[in-house]
């Protein structure tokens, strides 16, 4: 009998409060503003989650169009060639930068704006669920610099000359540098998915070279709100081979600061190397 | 970070004090004053060959450590405990990356009054076998989920026990987000009567948990759910409850342990679920808003010579953290007891099935027998399928143990598994591995102060990295020394297996040299190490490590 009671006693400071007020789930909203975030996609052939990663940055840039620059980089963790593989997508600079967002916990994991993720000391997030939410906060911050380029493609020397222009709108203090990078769309080849490797996977946004150090040369310290900061860059594509087709490929050019651990992207840009 | 520090050193100070003061304000009664303190150090030698490389420990930091230092003091009703952690570089949170941070990991401080007990601080406890509450630390996994709050207990009768709590997980030397609230309710019902030799008793139990989420978790929740389509939307809820009934009923020889648990429908991400984006694109793995279920029985028969267990499990959906969007084994709020035997042999325990929180059914079977003080058999079978009957694991063990009286010891058996390594180790188009394990193990004492062990194993598979030969010697010098020295060879690599140049598999050895010097209760141990990547399991919680390649150093005290 006892137990029966105390059974009771319990149940009932169970039910007690079991009623709450339903959360809503909002529409996706549209953020209004000239910032474009940059995503970096830790990724490889050999990484059986990272098309899950890929979805998860194309969906995202489905939902931000135009807003969202998104690079996947094929460092040394699990993006040795598959036996099936045509190509190889790894470079040493390409390691160079999958060094410099580390730590990280694994593959597929994005840097976004190359900001610390909440609650961690690390660059990048593992949970593809979780880099919209990132993405979004990034763009909700001050629009503080306007950053395009121009870019000149000579088809006959395969040599891409880009000019660029930085603009603060504000003061920002602090050492910045200025990368660029050549990215390629398209590129049919091996790629594991979970359980299985899929031969004719459609690799997007693949990082393939600089046109500076893997992180960036020098574009001003302290910039004052309203000077103009004007660079060229330029580099040549190797012959194709099944890639690096020019049409298929990208300049992307991001902003950023350099101070100690300071990583942040202020800034990105892209645009069609045959543009 | 700073303000932390500050605090945690703060904190140190005021309880370590509060240890002193206690002492000698009651210098009659001078209670009881003991602690511990465990050092962890490697060396990380780089080995690409074996894939011990690509991070911090070895590419730059060379070293690594950990520390901890327990101060515990009773006295008069009072428990006052305290321990300092500090990790330098340690991979022991994510083999993969470096993790250095130092403070206070633990504090506690407990008084009993007569019927009703108070504690506050870092909680470890249970309800049950840990099903719906488990707080616990396993350190070789860095895994302390103690939980910051406080607990009450009270005593309703002379065998029934109430207690309730309420908290926060501890994260590292911070917190997880989301409150835990508990209570249960505790009893020894003995139905022998008086003239019966028989033991006849119930001890049933009851154990209610509530888990609220914070409001900045269901908005991150919100912001993963907003981007489903309508049909794979939910609603998020603040609040989860869970209820667990448990019993053991013994009667003569037998024992029979039975558990129940229900939790009410909650977010979490089922990895096997799929969902089409925006774009029309599959994607595995999604947030769901389901209702969890676990029954756990387990029935022990012991005579004379004679130890019968059959254990049987069903779990679904019963994945609860503090945080529906942590993976792995972070923010775990509960355990789920593992259906496998704990192998200890480095070829037997190679591969170990980690509990599956979405979708198991288990059973696991072990017999003992000892027909006499010098002979000994034990056989243990396990089966562990999805709810869907998809195996995932298998395991036939046996062993014969053989004794002469003090001289010698023969242990020797065979192991035959079979190991969903898709599922386990997520690794894509591997095939079930299967394997058969002979192995022996015989000490022989010299003298009563000197022995020898010696250890050998065989591992048979055709897949992941092949077939291994494992061998040990370990000469003891009572009291004070052990020195080891073993090996693991892949015989027969396959294709998992490291590779030269030109592709073919490598046979490589994994060596171990290791000395232990004991003195008194300090023990010292160095070992060089080459491992092979692996699950590591440690209190039924599993996890892939990576190859390891390097020299590890320990230090234990208790005083």
């Amino acid at each position: 009998m006892k137990f029966i009671k105390y059974i009771t006693l319990v149940s009932l400071f169970g039910v007690s409060a079991c009623v709450e007020q339903m959360v809503m789930i909002p529409e996706n909203p549209t953020i209004d503003t000239e910032r474009v975030v940059l995503l970096e996609e830790l990724t490889g052939v050999d990484c059986p989650n990272c098309p899950k990663g890929a979805l998860a940055a194309k969906e995202i840039q489905a939902n931000f169009p135009g807003q969202i620059v998104v690079v996947a980089i094929h460092g040394e963790f699990l993006a040795e060639p598959l036996s099936t593989s045509n190509y190889d997508f790894r470079f040493p600079e390409a390691e160079d930068l999958e060094n410099y967002l580390k730590p990280w916990d694994g593959k597929p994991a994005a840097a976004i704006n190359r900001t610390e993720v909440e609650g961690s000391s690390e660059f990048s997030e593992t949970n593809t669920d979780l880099w919209q939410g990132i993405v979004e906060d990034e763009l909700a911050k001050t629009h503080v610099l306007n950053l395009i380029a121009d870019v000149n493609y000579n088809p006959d020397t395969r040599t891409v000359q880009v000019n660029t222009a930085g603009n603060p709108l504000v003061n920002l203090e602090g050492d910045y540098n200025i990368t660029v990078m050549l990215t390629e769309n398209h590129i049919i080849d091996a790629q594991k998915n979970v359980s299985v490797i899929i031969d004719d996977y459609e690799h997007e946004h693949v990082l393939r070279m600089f046109l500076t150090p893997f992180d960036g040369t020098f574009f001003g310290s302290n910039l004052g709100a309203g000077e103009l900061y004007n660079n060229g860059f330029s580099g040549t594509l190797p012959d194709e081979d099944g890639t690096w087709i020019a049409e298929n490929m990208e300049v992307v050019v991001l902003v950023h600061r350099v101070d100690g651990s300071h990583k942040e992207v202020m800034q990105a840009f892209i645009t069609d190397v045959t543009e | 970070m700073q303000y932390r520090r500050k605090s945690n050193l703060l904190c140190f100070i005021l309880i370590a004090g509060m240890i002193i003061s206690f002492s000698q304000l009651y210098g009659q009664d001078k209670g009881s004053f003991s602690g511990g303190f465990v050092a962890n150090g490697n060396i990380f030698i780089r080995d690409s060959l074996i894939g011990a490389a690509g991070i911090p420990q070895y590419d730059q930091e060379l070293f690594g450590s950990e520390v901890w230092l327990n101060l515990n003091y009773r006295k008069s009703g009072y428990d006052l405990r305290l321990r300092f952690d500090a990790f330098n570089n340690s991979n022991l949170l994510n083999p993969n990356s470096s993790y250095t941070d130092e403070g206070i990991g633990y504090w506690y401080i407990s008084k009993q009054m007569e019927k009703l007990g108070v504690a506050v601080g870092y909680i470890y406890d249970q309800i049950g076998s840990g099903i719906i509450f488990r707080s616990f630390e396993q350190r070789p996994q860095l895994i302390d989920n103690a939980l910051i709050g406080g607990k009450l207990t009270y005593k309703l009768g002379e065998n029934w026990d109430a207690r309730a709590f309420a908290g926060r997980q501890k994260f590292l030397f911070g917190r997880n987000p989301a409150e835990i609230k508990g209570v249960s309710i505790e009893g020894f019902v003995n139905l022998a009567d008086s003239t019966s030799t028989k033991a006849f008793s119930l001890a049933p139990g009851i154990g209610f948990v509530n888990r609220t989420l914070t409001e900045e978790t269901i908005e991150t929740l919100v912001d993963v759910i907003k981007n489903y389509t309508p049909q794979d939307q939910i609603k998020p809820v603040y609040n989860t409850y869970m209820l667990s009934v448990f019993n053991t009923l013994s009667y003569g020889k037998f024992n029979l342990y039975t558990e129940l648990a229900y939790k009410t429908p909650e977010v979490f991400t089922d990895p096997f679920q799929t969902r089409i984006t925006i774009l029309g694109d599959e994607v595995e793995g999604r947030l769901v808003k389901e209702a969890g279920t676990v029954a756990y029985g387990s029935l022990a028969f012991a005579d004379k010579g004679i130890g019968i267990t059959l254990e049987a499990k069903r779990t679904e959906n019963f994945d609860i953290r503090t945080d529906p969007t942590l993976t792995q084994n972070f923010g775990l709020i509960n355990f789920i007891p593992p259906m496998n035997r704990l192998n200890t042999y480095r070829l037997t325990s190679r591969y170990s099935p980690a509990t599956q929180l979405i979708s198991e059914q288990a059973i696991q079977f072990d017999v003992k027998y000892n027909p006499s003080r010098k002979l000994g058999f034990n056989v243990n079978f396990s089966n562990i399928t999805d709810l869907d009957g998809d195996l995932l694991y298998r395991e036939i063990y046996t062993e014969v143990s053989i004794k002469k009286k003090r001289d010698w010891l023969l242990l020797a058996g065979l192991q035959l598994q079979s190991y969903n390594q898709e599922i386990y180790e997520v690794k894509p188009e591997v095939p079930l591995v299967n394997t058969i394990t002979p192995y022996v193990d015989f000490l022989y004492r010299f003298t009563r102060k000197k022995s020898l062990r010696v250890e050998a194993q065989y591992m048979l598979t055709e897949e992941d990295f092949g077939s291994w030969v494992y061998g040990l010697a370990e000469l003891g010098m009572a009291p004070h020394w052990i020195f080891e020295i073993s090996g693991m060879y892949n015989i027969a690599p396959s294709k998992n297996s490291p590779t030269d140049v030109n592709g073919e598999s490598l046979k490589i050895l994994y060596p171990t040299l290791g000395v232990t010097y004991i003195n008194k209760s300090n023990r010292f141990n160095v070992r060089y190490v080459k491992q092979v990547e692996g699950v590591v399991c440690s209190g039924g919680i599993c996890r892939l490590e990576p190859a390891f390649s390097g020299v590890r150093m320990s230090v234990s005290s208790t005083f």
